[in-house]
């Protein structure tokens, strides 16, 4: 029997979308995991044997999580939005800028100015801990939100990622609007950016996981319990003596819960402004 | 009033334009400067002190520097972060590379949903994961029960320190899969179809296109994605801090819990400073050799 | 533009807000403190009664998370974050003591006109016990004083067929055989611990570990005697004993869980030695029932001295920054004066005002814990404790989880320790 090209070719399709699926599962079962112990009884989750459904479901966990030992999980969710928010936008405000700066205008030292900000790029947070930290202390920033959206506004990513993307608008278009009487600035706004869109919503979205997932800047810089972020929180779960596992899981699934709906709903236009970025040749 | 030619004052006004350029990089050089380059700075200057973050430091020259390249532990942890960033980088540049190859496929029906469950990670915050892997990996979790009874190994996930290094590798490579995935997507949708159509008429296969058209093409790609997860590995913290703490026995101490450790729980500042000088040189060397490397391809 | 316009306001607000919100008018003192459920509300009390005293006096309680309760609080103190008074445990006291940033005790404030009559308010020599003495004065006041006793699992002992009684364990070798009559395995893999302990948390292993020494006479509380006795066969002794519960004694498996006392609780673990009577009130929120559990002193070593588990305890400062010290001191007083509250969990303060018989209503084998609260040895008091507490839990992770031999470790720990105790 002999099986034409395009049955093979559908037989190799289906090969490839099982092991895709397989693979793809794979990757989701630690969320799974997480997703359904959290509704497990505390002394269910790490029973022998293993039971992967909760024996008897637990919908305590999630209420009792946000509340637990006087934790304010609220609170701390706010305070992580907050820093998001407008880390976010300093960074979207700085990257835009700068990128703008580099790709449109040749003025002397461009490239060793922007050599100069990629080199930040190569500076350990953990190290500029102490300095960065003396320094709050002095501007007395500490336990304030802007001790968190400065230095979480800041990547040379984010510079590059826009430097990039302007270098493929042309430039007859700029210089048109030059042409018009425009100033730069107004240039940028109503002409450059707008076409940036994609590029921005993806940087949003890159930037935007690491500063939700901030864990030692803030453990170092916030002690008032009020100011805590959410992976704060979340270790704080821990306690010496006790370990309330569902709850931890719960606020854990909570805490996935905000990227991952604005993630559904954004994927595409992610993926496509990640290309739009201009990885080209 | 002195009349300049028309060629002088289009010069000044062109210089005068490109000048603007100043004004636009200005906030970014003004915050890196202030919250990134000069906190780098006090940490070079502070490694020739010592200080314990009470009372005034006290200057030692470069004591800790020879302290430090006298002590098995920073050698030992300088080692466990190399191993970690070649591991890493190795597994998460090859499998990113074939799952994007794969979801830009024709042959691929539900490339959406796909790559979202690859990428999903990347955006679940590491304590929660650490939470859950920590779980699977105890004697009695998900993971050690199912290699038992499947394949009758008792795997010490992260009790020994001979598989604790690997196990944690695992993990990055589980998070971060999605992240490179989605920057080989971005370069292979960058390659006009036309090519890929040309070739396959003039009767290329699958490897031949793959080596003549799509690599070559990617080239910027591979190495920004090469140079990003060298420097991203290189200072992981998160996954082992919450993890292992460092543990078993060091076998997963990183330079960045060394530098933390050091500060915070012995408060050696001065020495922790010397540590950090010595891992912001290793990435400047990488960085140059990286780019006399790539400087004739990279646009940079 | 007009973005960018409203996202500057908005940021000038947030500025703004977070300026004002730190306005105070009263008297504001700032207390650190770990959190341990259900203590946190004894706690609060306190802060509440003290404000319904004195309505001019505003206090806030910080918890934090036991581990963390060192850098917090160091990075508080220095970086001027507004901190008044804090608890510490006495291995870490001694570094805030040694750097300046605890006030002395100031008499006048309890009342009292000399130091001697402060001290009489609590159990003697109890301040050098609970780390609120340093080099010849007295800056902290008693919050806490425990020793650790030994834990067993009496149900798990009449499974596996041992008298509950005749048959708990009197020396360290008797320990180990009797815990390994109630490990329990499924497959080779052990899923019931014999014995467990933390070690991760370099704290726990270097507590039990210095009882080990102090029963072999070495001298673990001054930093000399330390040094000296890793020379001693005795030393190499007691690190043996301790890493073969792991190794070689097939009681300990140190991946099944990380927290003892959490799984001693759930019934994984047939014994422990990190627990002190404040863990009958830790117990209850567990599955194990208290007929089920025997604390019973530190097994010792055959020919070794009778000595018990470490004793150790929290004490309350005043930081040397605060504005407020008469106040603080005042507070904390109070604080630290509901030792009948805290006793009902089996929770002990070394306070004079406590009436004895209270403690033996509410600690359940109340004469074990008090024998061997007077029978333990002081704590290393040095700035150098989390250094040196860390090297010795690592040379007891080498062996156990680096397969090094017990020799090598002690040298490597040998090593280590003239490093950083010079």
């Amino acid at each position: 029997m002999h099986i034409s090209n395009r049955g093979k070719l559908k037989i190799a399709a289906l090969v490839l979308n099982l092991v895709l699926l397989i693979i793809g599962i794979i990757y989701l079962i630690p969320f799974i995991w997480m997703v359904l112990s959290s509704f497990k009884l505390n002394a269910d989750v790490l029973s022998i044997p293993i039971k992967i459904l909760p024996r008897t479901w637990n919908f305590q966990s999630y209420p009792n999580a946000l509340n637990y030992a006087g934790y304010n999980f609220p609170r701390y969710f706010f305070n992580s939005f907050v820093v998001l928010v407008f880390a976010v936008l300093l960074c979207l405000f700085l990257s835009a800028t700068a990128g703008y700066g580099f790709a449109k205008y040749k003025f002397k030292k461009n490239k060793l100015l922007f050599v100069v900000v990629m080199s930040t790029l190569m500076i350990p947070f953990e190290a500029i801990v102490i300095p960065l930290f003396l320094l709050i202390t002095r501007l007395n920033l500490q336990d304030n939100y802007l001790a968190l959206i400065i230095p979480g506004g800041l990547t040379a990513f984010g510079v590059f990622l826009m430097r990039q993307f302007f270098y493929s608008i042309p430039d007859e278009i700029i210089e048109a609007a030059r042409i018009d009487g425009a100033t730069e600035w107004q240039i940028f706004c109503r002409v450059s950016m707008p076409l940036a869109k994609t590029a921005v919503l993806s940087l949003a979205i890159l930037h935007g996981q690491w500063v939700w997932n901030l864990l030692l800047w803030p453990l170092i810089v916030m002690s008032k319990p009020d100011m805590r972020t959410l992976p704060q929180g979340i270790s704080l779960f821990s306690g010496v003596y006790f370990t309330p596992y569902p709850e931890q899981l719960a606020i854990s699934v909570l805490a996935c819960l905000p990227t991952l709906i604005l993630f559904i709903f954004l994927s595409r236009n992610f993926m496509e402004g990640v290309a739009l970025t201009g990885l080209k040749t | 009033m002195k009349k300049k030619s028309i060629g002088i004052q289009k010069a000044t006004y062109y210089n005068r334009l490109q000048k603007q350029g100043y004004i636009f990089i200005l906030p970014t050089l003004l915050l890196f400067s202030l919250f990134l380059i000069y906190p780098m700075l006090d940490a070079f200057r502070l490694s020739l002190y010592e200080w314990n973050f009470a009372g005034s430091p006290l200057y030692i020259g470069l004591k800790n520097f020879i302290k430090l390249f006298t002590t098995k532990r920073f050698w030992s942890s300088y080692s466990v972060t190399l191993q970690f960033t070649f591991l890493s980088v190795f597994l998460l540049m090859f499998i990113s590379f074939w799952l994007s190859l794969a979801f830009t496929s024709k042959l691929c029906w539900f490339k959406q949903l796909y790559q979202s469950m690859v990428f999903l990670p990347v955006i679940l915050p590491m304590v929660a994961i650490a939470v859950v892997w920590k779980f699977m990996f105890q004697s009695t979790g998900l993971l050690s029960v199912v290699f038992l009874d499947i394949f009758g190994w008792n795997i010490p996930w992260l009790t020994s320190t001979k598989v604790a290094p690997y196990t944690m590798v695992l993990v990055n490579v589980w998070k971060f899969t999605g992240y490179y995935m989605v920057m080989f997507i971005a370069g292979l949708l960058n390659i006009p179809d036309v090519y890929h159509e040309a070739a396959k008429i003039d009767g290329a296969g699958f490897w031949r296109r793959l080596v003549h058209i799509t690599l070559p093409l990617l080239k910027n790609t591979i190495i920004l994605v090469f140079v990003s997860c060298a420097i991203f590995s290189f200072g992981t913290f998160a996954l082992q801090y919450v993890m292992t703490g460092g543990g078993p026995s060091r076998s997963t101490e990183v330079l960045t819990l060394l530098i933390y450790k050091e500060a915070f729980e012995y408060t050696k500042f001065g020495y922790s400073a010397a540590i950090s000088v010595m891992f912001f040189l290793t990435l400047f060397i990488f960085s140059i050799i990286q780019l006399k490397i790539f400087s004739s391809e990279a646009e940079v | 533009m007009k973005k960018l316009t409203i996202v500057f306001v908005l940021l000038f607000l947030l500025i703004s807000i977070s300026i004002v919100w730190a306005q105070e008018e009263k008297i504001n003192i700032v207390h650190y403190h770990w959190t341990q459920p259900p203590y946190d509300e004894i706690n609060a009390r306190a802060a509440k009664t003290f404000m319904e005293k004195y309505p001019n006096v505003n206090i806030e309680i910080i918890f934090i998370a036991d581990p963390d309760m060192p850098t917090k609080v160091r990075t508080a103190a220095l970086g001027g974050g507004g901190m008044d008074t804090f608890a510490m445990p006495n291995m870490q006291s001694a570094w805030f003591m040694a750097n300046g940033i605890c006030a002395e005790i100031m008499p006048s404030a309890f009342g009292k006109e000399t130091i001697e009559e402060v001290l009489e308010m609590w159990q003697e020599g109890s301040l050098q016990k609970t780390g609120g003495f340093y080099n010849g004065k007295y800056y902290g006041i008693p919050f806490e004083m425990s020793s650790y006793v030994a834990w067993i699992n009496t149900g798990h002992m009449k499974e596996a067929g041992l008298d509950p009684v005749a048959n708990l364990p009197k020396t360290w070798k008797e320990f180990v055989d009797t815990c390994s009559k109630m490990t329990v395995r499924q497959n080779d893999v052990i899923v019931r611990n014999g014995f467990a302990i933390n070690l991760k948390a370099s704290v726990f292993p270097f507590l039990v570990l210095h009882s080990f020494m102090e029963q072999k006479g070495l001298d673990w509380p001054t930093e000399q005697g330390l040094k000296d006795s890793l020379d001693t066969p005795e030393a190499l002794e007691a690190l043996t004993t301790f890493t073969n519960f792991a190794t070689k004694d097939g009681i300990f498996n140190p991946g099944l869980f990380d927290d003892e006392r959490e799984g001693f609780g759930n019934g994984l673990c047939s014994s422990f030695l990190t627990g002190g009577s404040w863990y009958w009130g830790v117990l209850d929120s567990y599955s194990v029932a208290r007929e089920d559990v025997a604390p019973i002193p530190y097994p010792r070593f055959e020919g070794g001295k009778d000595i018990g588990g470490p004793v150790y305890g929290y004490c309350v400062f005043v930081a040397e920054q605060s504005k407020n010290k008469e106040w603080a001191w005042k507070w904390l007083d109070h604080l630290a004066s509901q030792p009948e509250a805290f006793i009902e969990h089996g929770y002990f303060q070394p306070r004079n005002s406590l009436d004895p018989a209270l403690a033996d209503k509410y600690i359940l084998n109340n004469d074990v814990f008090d024998a061997e609260r007077r029978n333990g040895a002081a704590l290393l008091a040095s700035p150098k404790f989390s250094e040196t507490q860390d090297a010795v839990g690592e040379a007891i992770r080498r062996v156990v989880f680096g397969g090094m031999s017990n020799e090598e470790s002690m040298n490597a720990l040998k090593e280590e320790l003239s490093d950083i105790l010079e």
